[in-house]
């Protein structure tokens, strides 16, 4: 039988389907291969088909401060399987969180220390790459807070870290700094800002980072990756009444729509124990307060309470923290309320991740 | 292939394409089937398909199966279930065939072949070496042992 000889854009129909794992091996095939797989527009393309693939996004979380290294926990929907790497840059001594996940790069940053010179990190777990963030210029960081966030420019095809320094002395003066990858530099803004939260990664979508203001968490202030502009989003009054008397309140994702998970406690007749009460708002039209709609609402009487969220999973599972030392994480299905526990042992701060071949 | 219909309604002649492969057989396919072919669906709406319409690159023995193909997926009614089984059961063949199915796939325009014969060949050799992959894909501009080792050095843990 004679062997067809496939041209090389249909080579590339088949490699844009494989894992980073192959591809990575299939460099040593040929000079061709190599140039092919190396080819930013493959890259771009690869990532494309993999976004696509519920298979391919994975959650990571980091083992923080253990005494001797840092591990990074990743796992994803498909299969219980669970790989643990070692992240290659960190000091052992320090504390690391995640900045923000964004096309397969995941940006991480150094919490400890005396709020100077915290070092930041770009890493694709999947191809082992990592770049340290320069420095930007020292500030006099004492009083103030970082709120940190990491995204895309699609027209300038260039990631971009959003660093805000915010005064509690001061709530109208904010310090805003941009680094990019693309320049490998930070630049200053002038920008005025409310004061906003900023303890979990800020959620990026539609080219744009979020974070509530921390002011009751009213409304939502928008970051555009591209233009460099600031935005507040309003919620819709009916969110509103519930955000405010909620115990806890996270923006996240939910099938490519803004949605924020809260968390009410509440007395029940005959129950010792309050019941947690999480509900789930997506926004159906971005950018329209007015589409902020109820999903779910569910009583959760008999788990151990529910302290907070740290997200959604591709397939729209929500990952919910109780208060339980043992069974500490939760996933749980909103359409069919069943609950899985995820064998991870500290209290963790998850992203979401899209295996691509992005370079940092 | 059958032209009979279970319908009540009067027959209504089914519009037919005749296909010419690159050794002379002729293949005939209803024309709703034959527009999930971008190239045939030009060719069509240019009234070029009057005639045979020949398929230099394609041999009678792929046009066949990719007739077969373009009429299955024309079925109504076929559950999405059974189609799958049915596509499983399709590209369960030589990678050398389902490199022609590509090629044919390709040249016809039937992102719906192209990508399931694609994701078939992906499957089988994400787990092969390069070696193996060379041989599958006829590659001649290997590395030198140098240059290899290079590579190897550069992503390690791939082949852990």
């Amino acid at each position: 039988m004679s062997s067809s000889e496939l041209p090389p854009e249909l080579v590339v129909e088949i490699l844009k389907r494989l894992p980073v794992r192959s591809l990575r091996r299939f460099r040593r095939v040929s000079r061709s291969w190599r140039s092919t797989i190396d080819d930013p527009d493959f890259v771009a393309l690869h990532l494309k088909h993999s976004a696509l693939d519920a298979s391919n996004w994975h959650l990571a979380c980091l083992e923080r401060c253990c005494p001797s290294r840092t591990l990074c926990f990743l796992f994803s929907d498909e299969s219980p399987a669970i790989s643990k790497i070692e992240v290659p840059f960190v000091v052992p001594t320090s504390c690391y969180r995640f900045v923000g996940s964004c096309n397969g790069l995941i940006c991480i940053t150094e919490v400890s220390g005396d709020g100077f010179c915290q070092s930041m990190y770009l890493w694709n777990l999947f191809t082992r790459k990592h770049k340290m963030v320069p420095q930007s210029r020292p500030e006099q960081h004492r009083t103030s807070r970082r709120v940190l966030g990491f995204g895309f420019d699609t027209g300038s095809k260039d990631y971009k870290i959003v660093r805000i320094l915010q005064y509690p002395n001061d709530h109208h003066r904010s310090g805003v700094e941009i680094y990019s990858l693309n320049t490998d530099s930070w630049r200053s803004l002038e920008r005025e800002l409310p004061p906003l939260t900023g303890s979990g990664p800020a959620v990026f979508l539609n080219g744009n980072l979020h974070w509530f203001v921390s002011n009751g968490n009213r409304s939502i202030v928008l970051f555009n990756v591209a233009s460099e502009m600031f935005a507040e989003m309003a919620l819709s009054k009916k969110l509103l009444r519930i955000v405010i008397v909620s115990k806890a309140v996270v923006l996240s994702v939910l099938n490519d729509l803004l949605a924020v998970c809260t968390l009410r406690r509440e007395a029940a007749a005959g129950h010792l124990e309050p019941y947690s009460i999480v509900s789930v708002w997506v926004m159906k039209e971005y950018g329209m307060p007015e589409s902020w709609t109820r999903l779910v609402r569910y009583s959760f009487k008999v788990r151990a309470e529910v302290k907070g969220f740290a997200g959604f999973t591709r397939n729209g599972e929500l990952l919910m923290v109780t208060n339980d030392d043992d069974d500490g994480l939760f996933s749980w299905n909103p359409t069919t309320g069943k609950c899985t526990n995820l064998p991870l042992a500290i209290r963790p701060e998850l992203v979401a991740v899209v295996e691509s071949l992005v370079s940092p | 292939m059958s032209s009979s219909s279970s319908s009540s309604l009067p027959p209504c002649p089914k519009k037919m394409i005749t296909l010419k492969s690159s050794d002379g057989e002729t293949f005939q396919i209803e024309e709703t089937a034959a527009l999930q072919s971008k190239t045939l669906e030009n060719m069509i709406d240019e009234n070029c398909a009057s005639t045979p319409i020949p398929l230099r690159s394609i041999n009678g023995k792929i046009l066949a199966k990719v007739v077969e193909f373009c009429n299955k997926h024309a079925e109504v009614g076929v559950d999405a279930e059974s189609l799958h089984a049915w596509d499983a059961e399709f590209v369960n063949v030589e990678y050398t065939t389902l490199f022609d199915y590509i090629l044919a796939a390709n040249f016809l325009e039937i992102p719906t072949l192209l990508d399931l014969a694609s994701g078939v060949v992906g499957d089988m050799i994400k787990g092969k070496t390069p070696d193996e992959i060379r041989k599958m894909f006829n590659i001649n501009d290997a590395f030198s042992p140098e240059e290899e080792e290079e590579v190897r050095r550069a992503n390690q843990w791939a082949f852990e």
